[in-house]
């Protein structure tokens, strides 16, 4: 897997699931826009929701199987789901570890 | 009753799911089934897939799978499950595991992915419980401990599924005479039936009541419930 073309599916998730949810962004969504957090662009749900709809196109891309949720993203002090260019690594990681 | 609709049945070669899975062919409904083992189950509307409900990514890929070929699910009915029979001193950790990953935790893996697959349209999840549970059976600790961690999850996913319209509840049968129950010791059947407002065994068809009654579209507000059957 392509550390681009990663990135590129998960900012065009992003600014997808924003579209479809209402949700307000002012400037250019980048890989450093936060996810998360009190600037972030996601309440809790929405990232539960978010993540559901980036494992689904992560799938249907790859053709295998993606767990986004697992337990080490949950634990970790920097969370990977902080911005586009956090959770690209972290996707990376996971494919890296088959 | 919706017809052309997608159901997935756990555990599905023998027994109640079994039963279901033929009911629920005849009725028009899409089949997608699961078991350790192959089916005998030949239907133009019937697939049926190698799965260990216990292994996390073995269900995931099944649902996966499942949704590729078929498009989506739209009932999940979380039939797998095992018993266990022993007094709490005799019983070892291996068989407590071994309960709680088929029942808990295999009906907690098949929610959580076909969740994910309902999450844009709706859905209806039904999970089984047992009479066991409010009778505090003694001898069936284990089994109905998981049955119990099955009610709280039915009851938890409930309110964190509503806002995608997928309702989640469980239906607690009475003793069905299955390969689950033909161990148990006949008398032990009819102490138990007679605990029940209705001293008889439950039938397939009162099962197939309350399932229809779950997954039918006009129970759209009916989330979080546990029905028993025989009266409790």
């Amino acid at each position: 897997m392509e550390k681009d073309t990663v990135k590129k599916i998960v900012l065009e998730t992003i600014a997808e699931f924003c579209d479809n949810n209402g949700i307000e962004v002012e400037d250019e969504i980048t890989s450093e826009s936060r996810l998360i957090g009190k600037s972030g662009l996601f309440d809790s749900m929405d990232l539960v929701n978010f993540l559901v709809d980036l494992e689904e196109v992560l799938e249907d891309t790859f053709d295998k199987g993606f767990t986004l949720s697992d337990e080490r993203a949950m634990s970790r002090s920097h969370s990977p789901f902080m911005n586009a260019e956090e959770l690209t690594k972290f996707i990376l990681e996971l494919d890296g570890e088959e | 009753m919706e017809k052309n609709k997608t159901i997935f049945i756990t555990g599905n070669r023998k027994g109640i799911g079994l039963h279901l899975t033929k009911y629920y062919l005849e009725k028009g409904f899409n089949v997608l089934g699961c078991s350790r083992e192959n089916s005998e189950i030949q239907h133009p509307n019937y697939e049926h897939f190698i799965c260990d409900v216990t292994d996390e990514n073995s269900v995931k890929e099944t649902v996966r799978q499942a949704k590729k070929r078929f498009g989506t699910i739209d009932i999940l009915i979380n039939n797998a499950g095992i018993a266990s029979l022993n007094h709490s001193i005799l019983t070892p950790g291996s068989t407590v595991k071994k309960v709680f990953e088929t029942n808990f935790f295999g009906s907690f893996f098949f929610a959580r992915e076909c969740a994910k697959v309902m999450k844009n349209h709706g859905g209806r999840i039904v999970n089984f419980s047992t009479v066991a549970v409010p009778m505090n059976l003694d001898g069936e600790m284990i089994y109905a401990s998981s049955k119990s961690a099955v009610e709280k999850m039915t009851k938890i996913m409930a309110k964190e599924l509503a806002s995608f319209n997928i309702t989640v509840n469980a239906v607690g049968p009475s003793p069905i005479y299955t390969d689950l129950i033909k161990v148990v010791p006949k008398d032990k059947i009819q102490e138990l039936l007679h605990k029940q407002a209705i001293h008889r065994l439950g039938t397939f068809e009162d099962l197939e009541n309350v399932i229809d009654f779950f997954i039918s579209d006009k129970s759209d507000f009916i989330t979080g419930q546990i029905i028993y059957l025989g009266g409790l």
